[in-house]
């Protein structure tokens, strides 16, 4: 067997059959925080992710097809999942619905949060209550399920090899530090305010 | 049957006092007529059901009975700090201008102005609604010079008073705080320091839960009768606390019993003290309860047993319904499909807005005229 070598995706080679270890992380920075989206129950670190790729050239999938987009982790059904995203994305995905939602009450078995619709058709200005199982919080995010933590979540529709299926993501956002300058800054404006505030 | 703003008819007379509570099941807004075409108001919702024109309900309705908000409102008060009464409240002091705004002495000191600001820092600002509406309006009034003074709530204390020679009414009214206790003060402002973030912490939203027991409670006194106003007060074993403290207030001030009743705290039992009635209540007074219903069904407030107590009590009305809108229209069933398959179990947390309208002149043997709007309804017992 030839020596393994890193798969690297040049056109001629843009697709294998999919591997339940591969994919996927994605690391995205919004609104100031840091969003981790990843699949339930494949999430790996991007080092992680990009290691079990690391196959042979023979070794190369047989099913592996020029054209062929790379194809999403299996799906457990039942299961919170990320969208096949990223480089290794599929042909199309698109959001089908958007809440952004905080956490209110954390019990055993779920947790309690207040959605706010953001997009999607009887979704963009709902105000809804969500009971979510913690079973569908990623291993890595459940110390992030506090009272007062955000998320995201949508349901993706996502067309892979032409079938289509529905993807429900649950991303909680991952709050940057307070930094020390802003909190001064913060004191500061806020003893502006009080002292420009007449009060009898 | 579905609130429409046009049914709310005309304005009362100059010598009619209005008192009218909206409720729309998260969320309550009262709205008084003191005589003479002067209007005060106290907290704030907004109109959920409402997505094209979400304004304060206060606003909508005044504007449709003709009442000229930039002059004719004199007063705006912040009974608490929670979402449920504040949403609105910055549109509320801008489109106001004239309004003295009134709030807890606790909300008015430089902790928790400090912590306001803090949960707005930077582009990852955590503050939720009420945060940001408190902020708004503290920026509002701190920079309107030509508006009165900010006045501070306390027990006993006189916020304003409308003396007969000036008013239209044959009476001096007068408003007072009766809380929060210095008790209540002194652990708000402890809890404020608790929770101001520190250095190296990780932001996250201002904590939902910050105590009822810190609202205020208002007593309207029209000389031949009074309305109580329980925001959301609750009782504690602590004397100097909840609804002991405020009652030991009003011992103080003299104050005389009210036939309206704002009851406290959306009708809970916690809310419930029976030396309220009996010290502070004509006999069978009018009662009006705002619903709260982001509780999980069976804990919805008022529950049944809360609506029997307070029927018992008083003539009941109740702003609103504890059901929610129903199912919202024209969402993608694969949307529907897919929260369920996950075991995602949401609900929608509108319900449609009522008004409970009352009115009665100042006369020996006046009474009051209820009318009830959109959700709203009396309880019969």
């Amino acid at each position: 067997m030839a020596t393994p070598a890193k798969l690297e995706f040049k056109p001629e080679v843009t697709s294998v059959e999919p591997d339940e270890h591969s994919l996927m992380w994605k690391d995205t920075f919004a609104q100031g925080g840091l969003y981790q989206i990843g699949a339930h129950a494949h999430s790996q670190s991007i080092k992680e992710q990009v290691t079990p790729l690391t196959v042979g050239r023979e070794g190369l999938p047989r099913s592996a097809t020029v054209n062929r987009p790379f194809a999403a982790p299996v799906i457990e059904p039942g299961k919170l999942t990320a969208p096949a995203q990223g480089f290794y994305g599929p042909a199309r995905s698109q959001v089908i619905a958007e809440w952004h939602g905080q956490v209110q009450a954390i019990h055993d078995e779920f947790f309690v949060a207040e959605l706010r619709g953001t997009l999607g058709g009887g979704v963009a200005g709902s105000h809804e209550e969500a009971q979510i199982p913690m079973d569908e919080v990623r291993e890595e995010d459940v110390e992030l399920v506090r009272e007062g933590a955000f998320f995201r979540l949508c349901v993706n529709l996502e067309v892979v090899n032409g079938t289509k299926r529905r993807v429900t993501d649950l991303v909680f956002r991952r709050m940057p530090a307070y930094r020390r300058d802003e909190l001064e800054e913060a004191v500061a404006k806020a003893s502006t305010l009080f002292h420009a505030f007449r009060v009898e | 049957m579905p609130f429409e703003w046009s049914d709310v008819g005309a304005g009362p007379a100059l010598d009619q006092i209005e008192v009218s509570v909206f409720g729309p099941g998260f969320g309550e807004c009262i709205v008084i007529h003191v005589g003479g075409g002067k209007w005060l108001v106290v907290d704030s919702c907004v109109d959920t059901t409402d997505r094209v024109d979400p304004k304060p309900v206060a606003e909508k309705y005044l504007r449709s009975i003709g009442v000229h908000l930039e002059t004719q409102v004199a007063l705006i008060v912040a009974s608490h700090w929670h979402d449920d009464h504040v949403r609105g409240l910055a549109r509320l002091v801008e489109v106001c201008k004239e309004a003295r705004f009134c709030c807890s002495n606790a909300l008015l000191q430089q902790e928790f102005f400090a912590f306001v600001e803090t949960m707005s820092t930077g582009t990852a600002a955590t503050d939720g609604a009420k945060v940001k509406e408190f902020r708004r309006v503290l920026s509002t009034v701190a920079a309107d010079h030509a508006r009165p003074a900010t006045k501070y709530a306390v027990g006993s204390r006189t916020l304003a008073t409308w003396p007969k020679a000036t008013g239209a009414l044959p009476v001096n009214v007068t408003l007072r705080s009766l809380s929060p206790s210095d008790k209540e003060f002194e652990l708000f402002l402890q809890r404020i320091a608790s929770e101001m973030p520190s250095h190296g912490q990780p932001k996250r939203a201002a904590a939902r839960s910050s105590p009822n027991l810190a609202s205020v409670v208002l007593h309207l006194d029209f000389g031949d009768t009074a309305v109580l106003l329980g925001a959301d007060m609750e009782i504690h074993n602590d004397i100097r606390r909840g609804w002991t403290a405020v009652l030991d207030e009003a011992k103080v001030c003299d104050l005389g019993p009210a036939s309206l009743f704002k009851v406290a705290h959306h009708g809970s039992q916690t809310g419930h003290h029976d030396q309220v009635w009996e010290r502070m209540l004509e006999t069978r007074p009018s009662c009006i309860v705002t619903p709260f219903n982001k509780l999980p069904v069976g804990k919805k407030l008022p529950t049944s047993a809360d609506v029997d107590r307070i029927s018992l009590r008083g003539k009941l009305f109740v702003t609103g319904s504890r059901d929610t809108v129903g199912h919202i229209r024209g969402r993608d069933n694969a949307v529907v499909r897919s929260l369920k398959e996950n075991g995602i179990a949401v609900r929608d947390l509108r319900t449609a807005i009522g008004l409970v309208r009352m009115r009665r002149f100042v006369e020996p043997d006046a009474s009051w005229v209820a009318e009830v709007f959109g959700a709203a309804h009396e309880v019969k017992v």
